[in-house]
C-alpha cells in the first residue's frame, strides 16, 4: 500500500498542525475488550464454522471492572419518540457495567446504510438499528454477528413476532433482535360511518365492500370511500397472502416467484374489485401522502399504519378536527383479519464489533420485558413479542398484528424493491392497463431474474 | 521568468540589483510558483490520493459486502479477488448502461444550455438595473443558491405535486389544459422537465453572479470610447465585452458540464429515494450499484467510465484553456 | 490616461454607470421590468418554503393552494428551535465552513496567481490535475475517504470534514480565480512597475482590487458549497453533537413521515446567517467595483 505511506507522510505534517484530538471512535483496535480470554461460563459455541460470520466473537460475560465504550446507532424515531426509554436502558446497563460508556448516536433514515457501509470498512459500531427489510443482505454477506447460541439470553425470544423474527433469521441462524413493529389497519372517519348508518366495523371483505358502497352513497363525489393508492404494495400483498398465496418461495433451493399462481391471482382480483368500486385515488401514486389526503377530506377510509392516526390528526401536518378510529382489515372470512405487513426495526450487531457481549446486554436492557413494557406504554408501537401485545389493550392495530407476513428473505430482495417491480405491476393492474395474468407473469419473470441473479 | 523580457529600460538601480541578486533570491524567483501551488497540492493529495488509487483498484476487483468487512477485520469476510477488466466488460455489455449514458448526455446538454443562456442573460440584466432592484434580486439569487438541496427539491416537488401542486392548479386556471391530477413522472420526458427546473433554478445564481462580477471588470472607458466612435450596444458587446468574457464563459460552461453530468441528488429525491430505471443517470446507476446492490467493484468501474467520458469530452476545452493561458 | 479628458469633452448624457456597457434611456426601465418578472419566478419557491413554515398542517396540502399563510402558526418554528442539536449544529457548520472558506480562498488565490501569471514546469500538469479531479464522482470516494480519515483518527472530527471539503472545493476555486486573474492584462502591472513599484506592490495596488469581486464571488460559492454539503458530513461525523446544519435538517425526515413545516422552518432559520453575510459582503463588493473603476 505505497499510496498509504505517501499519504501518511504528507498528512503527518498537516495533522501535527491540526492537533490530533483523541477520537471518539470505538470498537477500534485500541479499545481493550473486557472479556478475559479464558471465558469460563461462556455459552458461545464455536461450532458454527461454515458461515463467514464471526464465529469467534466471544460472548463471554464482561469481567467486573472492565472498561471501554459501547457504540449504539439508533434512528431518529427513538430520539423524538422515546428518548426516556433509551436513557433507562443505558442506565440499567451502566449500573451493571460501571466502567463502560454507552455512546448512543442517532441516525437519519436517508443514507444510513451508506454510512454503515463506510463504518464497516473502518470501525463499526456495536449495535445498529436496521429496518426489517434492510437486514437480509447484511445477514447473507456475513456482516452481522451470529448470535444463535445466545438466543435464550433475550427476554421473550420464544414469543417474538413472526414478522420480525423472520427478518433476523437466515439459514436457520439468528443475527439480530426484534425491536418494534408497526401494523396496518383501516383508519376511518367516524362521522362518515355514522352518516352512512354503519354501526359496527366489517368482519369480512364482502362486508367491507358493502359498507364501502353505503359510504359512497353519502359522501361527496370527490371523496373515496376507501382511498387506495395504486402503488401501495404492502397492502396489496396482504391480499395475496390473505388468500393463501405468497410472493416467492424457494423450497427447491432456487427462488420461484408465485404471483401468477391461482391463490395470488384470487387475492389481487379481490383487490381490484374493491379498488374499482370504492377508490378514486390514482393508480400510480404510493401511500406517502394518503394521510394528507384523509386530512383534506378526500378519504373516508385509508389502510395505514398505527402511527398514521397521529399523522392525520397532527396540527402540524394534518387536521386535528377530524375524528377517526380504526379496525383491522377484514379477511376472506370472519375467522381472521387479513395478514398485515409488519413494518418495523431490528437491532443487529456487526460481526466486526469487539463488544458483542456488551451489545447483547444493552439490547436486552432496551428490548427485554422491562424496557419493552415501558416503551409500549409510552409510545405505543407494537412490541416485539406477542406476550406484551395485551399492553395495547384492544388497539385494532395490535389485533391486526396477530396475523402478519414478511417479504421473501432473499439476499437480493432489496433489488426487487428498488426496481419497483411490485409497484409497477400493481399500477398496471389497478389502472386497467394490464390484465392480472399478464401483469403477474411479467412481474414473476423479473423477480425470478433478480432473486436468482448473483 | 517572464519579468526579464518585458522591462524595456531598466533603471541603473535595477541593473545593479539584478547583478547582485543573491542565490537565495534567485532560488525564490524560480521556486516561487511551486511555493504558491504547494498548499493546494498538499491538501488535495493528502485527502484524495488514497481514495482515487482505491477507486482504480476497486474497478479491477470483485468487491462486495464481504470484502468491505474484510477491510476492517481481516479474519472476517472475504478478500478481494482480482478480475482484471471483467467489471468493465460487464458494463459495456449491459444494454442498460448505454441507455443511461445516452440519457445522461442529453440531460447534460439541455441543462448546461439552459443554465448558461439564462444565467448570462440575467448577469447582463443585473448590470443594467437600478441599484435597489439589483440588490433585491442579488439577495434572492443568493437565497436560492443558499437553499439546502433537500429543501429546494422538496419545494419543487410540491409545486409539481400531482394532487396538491400549485403548477397543476395554475396551468388549469390559465386554461392551458386540464392539469388537475396530472402526474408529471409517468413520462420520463416530463419527469426530467421537473428535474431540469430544479437543477437550472439552483444553478442560475452562480452563473448570473459570476457573470455580473466579470462584467464589472470591463472598463467603462473602453466602452465609452467605443460609443464615441459610433459603435452600437450590440457591436460593443460583440467586439469588446464578449472577448473579455470568453475565459470566464469557458470556465463556467466547463464547470456546468462537469456538474450537470454528475447530477444525482435531484433525481434521487424527486423519485422518493427510489428512482425507476428510466430515470437513471450515470451517477445514480453507479451509486445504486455500489450501495444498494453492494457491488462496489462494478460501481467503481462505472464511476471511472463516467470520469473518462467527461475527460474525453473536455479534451477540446482543456486544450483551448491551456492555449488561452499560454497566449497571455 | 485619457479618461478624464474624454469625460471632460463629452456632453454628459448620463452619469457613467459603474458597470457594463453605456446604457440608453430605455434600457434601465426594460431591465427593471424584466428584473421584476425574474424576481417573482426565482423567488416563488423560496416564498413558498417560507410560507409553508407558517402554515397550519391542515393548510399545507390543500387542493386549492392557500397562497398566504393566514391564519398561520408559529408551532413549526418553536419546535425547530427546540429540536435537539439545533444550536450546536449551527456552530459546527459555522466552524467548518468558516475554516474551509478562509483556507480555500488563501490557497486557491496563491495557486491561481501562479498558474495565471507564471510559466513553470508542470504548470500544464497542474491545470490538468485541477480539472480532472472535479470530474471524479464524489459518491465513489465515500468509503475509501472514510477509511483514510479513520486511519489518522480524523473521522468524527470537524477538521476531518474541513479537509474533505477543501479537497473538493480547491480545484474549483483555483480554476475560477485563475480566470479572474488571467482576465487582468499583465500590462497594467508592468506599467506600474515601470513607474517604480516592485512586482509585489504592483500586483497588490493594481491587479488585486480588480479581482476583488472575483474573490468575493468565489468565496461565496465555496461558502455555500460547504454549507449545503450533506453526504460527507453525514458519513464522517458520528457524534450527534458534532453534526452539521444540513444533517440536522435531515433529521426532520423520519421513517414514517416528513415534518414539512419543521423542515421549512429549520431551513429558513439556517438561511438567515447566509443572507446577513451576503448583505455585509455586498458593500465590499460595491467598494471593490468603485475602486477598480476609478483607478482604471
Amino acid at each position: 500500500m505505497k499510496a498509504r505511506y505517501l499519504t501518511a507522510a504528507t498528512l503527518a505534517a498537516v495533522i501535527a498542525v491540526a492537533g490530533c484530538s483523541s477520537s471518539k471512535s470505538t470498537g477500534s483496535s485500541t479499545t481493550p475488550t473486557a472479556s478475559a480470554p479464558a471465558a469460563a461460563a461462556s455459552t458461545s459455541a464455536p461450532a458454527t464454522a461454515s458461515t463467514p460470520a464471526a464465529a469467534g466473537s466471544s460472548s463471554a460475560p464482561a469481567a467486573a471492572g472492565a472498561s471501554g465504550t459501547l457504540t449504539v446507532w439508533l434512528q431518529t424515531d427513538a430520539q423524538t419518540g422515546w428518548p426516556k426509554e433509551v436513557a433507562a436502558a443505558t442506565a440499567a446497563f451502566t449500573a451493571k457495567n460501571p466502567g463502560v460508556k454507552v455512546d448512543v448516536q442517532y441516525q437519519t433514515w436517508a443514507d444510513h446504510l451508506t454510512k454503515l457501509d463506510a463504518a464497516l470498512a473502518a470501525s463499526p459500531p456495536d449495535v445498529v438499528e436496521l429496518g426489517n427489510t434492510e437486514t437480509t443482505k447484511y445477514m447473507a454477506d456475513g456482516a452481522l454477528a451470529d448470535i444463535t447460541a445466545d438466543k435464550a439470553k433475550f427476554d421473550n425470544s420464544a414469543t417474538w413476532l413472526k414478522g420480525l423474527a423472520d427478518s433476523v433469521t437466515y439459514n436457520g441462524k439468528l443475527y439480530g433482535v426484534p425491536y418494534y413493529a408497526g401494523a396496518r389497519g383501516v383508519i376511518y372517519s367516524t362521522a362518515a360511518f355514522t352518516k352512512a348508518g354503519i354501526t359496527a366495523p366489517p368482519t369480512t371483505l364482502a362486508e367491507l365492500q358493502a359498507d364501502g358502497l353505503k359510504l359512497k352513497a353519502v359522501i361527496p363525489s370527490t371523496q373515496s370511500a376507501l382511498y387506495w393508492p395504486g402503488k401501495e404494495w404492502y397492502g396489496a400483498m396482504s391480499f395475496v397472502y390473505g388468500y393463501g398465496g405468497d410472493i416467492a418461495s424457494n423450497a427447491s433451493g432456487k427462488w420461484v416467484a408465485d404471483l401468477e399462481q391461482p391463490n395470488a391471482v384470487a387475492g389481487l382480483t379481490e383487490l381490484k374489485t374493491l379498488y374499482s368500486a370504492l377508490s378514486k385515488a390514482p393508480a400510480d401514486i404510493d401511500e406517502s401522502k394518503q394521510d394528507s389526503a384523509m386530512a383534506q377530506g378526500q378519504a373516508a377510509m385509508i389502510y395505514g399504519n398505527g402511527w398514521e392516526e397521529g399523522s392525520v390528526n397532527d396540527p402540524k401536518t394534518g387536521n386535528p378536527a377530524l375524528k377517526i378510529d380504526a379496525f383491522p382489515m377484514p379477511g376472506k372470512d370472519a375467522s381472521a383479519p387479513l395478514p398485515t405487513f409488519l413494518g418495523g426495526s431490528d437491532l443487529v450487531i456487526p460481526a466486526a464489533s469487539k463488544n458483542v457481549a456488551w451489545a447483547e446486554e444493552w439490547i436486552n436492557d432496551f428490548t427485554g420485558t422491562t424496557g419493552m413494557t415501558a416503551l409500549v406504554n409510552d409510545a405505543k408501537p407494537i412490541p416485539n413479542t406477542t406476550s406484551l401485545i395485551s399492553l395495547l389493550g384492544d388497539s385494532p392495530f395490535a389485533k391486526a398484528a396477530a396475523q402478519s407476513w414478511f417479504v421473501p428473505t432473499a439476499p437480493n430482495w432489496a433489488d426487487v424493491e428498488s426496481q419497483n417491480v411490485l409497484q409497477n405491476m400493481l399500477s398496471g393492474i389497478l389502472s386497467g392497463k394490464q390484465s392480472i395474468p399478464d401483469a403477474t407473469k411479467a412481474a414473476d419473470t423479473q423477480i425470478n431474474t433478480i432473486l436468482n441473479g448473483s | 521568468m517572464a519579468a526579464v523580457g518585458t522591462e524595456l529600460q531598466p533603471s541603473r538601480r535595477q541593473l545593479a540589483s539584478r547583478r547582485r541578486l543573491p542565490l537565495r533570491q534567485r532560488a525564490a524567483k524560480v521556486g516561487g510558483p511551486y511555493l504558491l501551488i504547494l498548499p493546494s497540492i498538499v491538501i488535495i493529495l493528502a485527502v484524495l490520493a488514497y481514495p482515487i488509487y482505491k477507486l482504480f483498484e476497486l474497478s479491477f476487483q470483485t468487491y462486495q459486502l464481504p470484502q468491505l468487512i474484510h477491510e476492517s477485520h481481516h479474519k472476517l469476510g472475504k478478500a478481494p479477488v482480482w478480475v482484471g477488466f471483467a467489471n468493465f466488460a460487464k458494463v459495456f455489455e449491459d444494454h442498460q448502461f448505454w441507455d443511461v449514458l445516452w440519457r445522461t448526455i442529453m440531460f447534460t446538454v439541455v441543462n448546461v444550455g439552459a443554465t448558461m443562456i439564462l444565467g448570462t442573460a440575467i448577469g447582463v440584466l443585473l448590470t443594467k438595473m437600478s441599484k435597489p432592484l439589483r440588490v433585491v434580486l442579488s439577495v434572492v439569487l443568493i437565497l436560492v443558491w443558499a437553499t439546502p438541496q433537500v429543501v429546494g427539491i422538496t419545494i419543487w416537488n410540491w409545486l409539481f405535486d400531482q394532487q396538491f401542486g400549485v403548477i397543476n392548479y395554475t396551468l388549469t386556471k390559465l386554461h392551458l389544459g386540464h392539469f388537475v391530477g396530472h402526474d408529471w413522472y409517468t413520462s420520463s420526458w416530463q419527469g426530467f422537465l421537473v428535474v431540469t427546473c430544479v437543477v437550472v433554478w439552483g444553478a442560475i445564481p452562480f452563473v448570473a453572479i459570476t457573470m455580473q462580477a466579470a462584467l464589472t471588470q470591463v472598463p467603462d472607458e473602453i466602452l465609452e470610447a467605443a460609443a464615441v466612435d459610433g459603435a452600437s450596444g450590440l457591436q460593443a458587446f460583440r467586439r469588446i465585452t464578449y472577448p473579455m468574457l470568453r475565459p470566464i464563459l469557458v470556465i463556467l460552461t466547463s464547470l456546468s458540464v462537469i456538474w450537470d453530468f454528475q447530477v444525482f441528488t435531484q433525481v434521487y429525491i424527486l423519485r422518493d429515494n427510489r428512482p425507476e430505471p428510466w430515470y437513471y443517470l450515470m451517477s445514480i446507476f453507479s451509486f445504486i450499484e455500489s450501495f444498494k446492490v453492494h457491488n462496489f467493484g462494478l460501481g467503481a468501474a462505472l464511476s471511472l467510465i463516467t470520469m473518462l467520458i467527461m475527460i474525453s469530452v473536455s479534451v477540446f476545452y482543456i486544450r483551448q484553456i491551456l492555449r488561452i493561458g499560454d497566449a497571455k | 490616461m485619457t479618461t478624464s479628458s474624454v469625460r471632460a469633452t463629452q456632453p454628459l448624457r448620463r452619469a457613467p454607470r459603474k458597470s457594463g456597457a453605456v446604457a440608453g434611456r430605455h434600457t434601465k426601465s426594460t431591465a427593471n421590468a424584466i428584473g421584476v418578472v425574474l424576481l417573482v419566478v426565482m423567488a416563488f419557491p423560496i416564498y413558498w418554503a417560507i410560507a409553508t413554515s407558517f402554515k397550519r398542517g391542515v393548510d399545507m396540502t390543500k387542493v386549492t393552494p392557500k397562497w398566504f399563510p393566514f391564519p398561520g402558526t408559529l408551532l413549526h418554528y418553536r419546535d425547530a428551535w427546540h429540536k435537539a442539536f439545533f444550536l450546536s449544529s449551527l456552530r459546527n457548520s459555522a466552524i467548518i465552513v468558516g475554516l474551509t472558506v478562509v483556507i480555500a480562498i488563501a490557497a486557491a488565490f496563491l495557486a491561481a496567481v501562479a498558474v495565471a501569471r507564471t510559466n513553470f514546469r508542470g504548470r500544464k500538469a497542474y491545470i490538468v490535475l485541477i480539472i480532472v479531479i472535479q470530474m471524479i464522482p464524489q459518491t465513489a470516494l465515500i468509503v475509501p475517504l472514510f477509511v483514510v480519515l479513520s486511519n489518522f483518527h480524523e473521522q468524527n472530527q470537524l477538521i476531518g470534514v474541513t479537509f474533505t471539503y477543501l479537497a473538493f472545493i480547491l480545484p474549483f476555486a483555483v480554476w475560477t480565480l485563475r480566470g479572474f486573474v488571467a482576465n487582468i492584462p499583465k500590462d497594467l502591472e508592468d506599467a506600474a512597475m515601470i513607474d517604480g513599484c516592485s512586482r509585489f506592490s504592483a500586483f497588490m495596488r493594481v491587479t488585486f482590487p480588480l479581482i476583488a469581486p472575483g474573490l468575493v464571488a468565489t468565496a461565496i460559492f465555496a461558502f455555500i458549497q460547504a454549507w449545503n454539503e450533506f453526504t460527507f458530513a453525514y458519513v464522517i461525523i458520528q457524534d450527534n453533537s458534532k453534526e452539521t446544519a444540513t444533517v440536522w435538517l435531515a433529521s426532520f425526515i423520519t421513517q414514517e413521515q416528513v415534518d414539512w413545516g419543521g423542515l421549512m422552518a429549520g431551513a429558513t432559520m439556517l438561511s438567515i446567517p447566509i443572507v446577513i453575510l451576503f448583505l455585509l459582503v455586498q458593500r465590499h463588493f460595491a467598494t471593490g467595483l468603485t475602486a477598480g473603476a476609478v483607478k482604471g
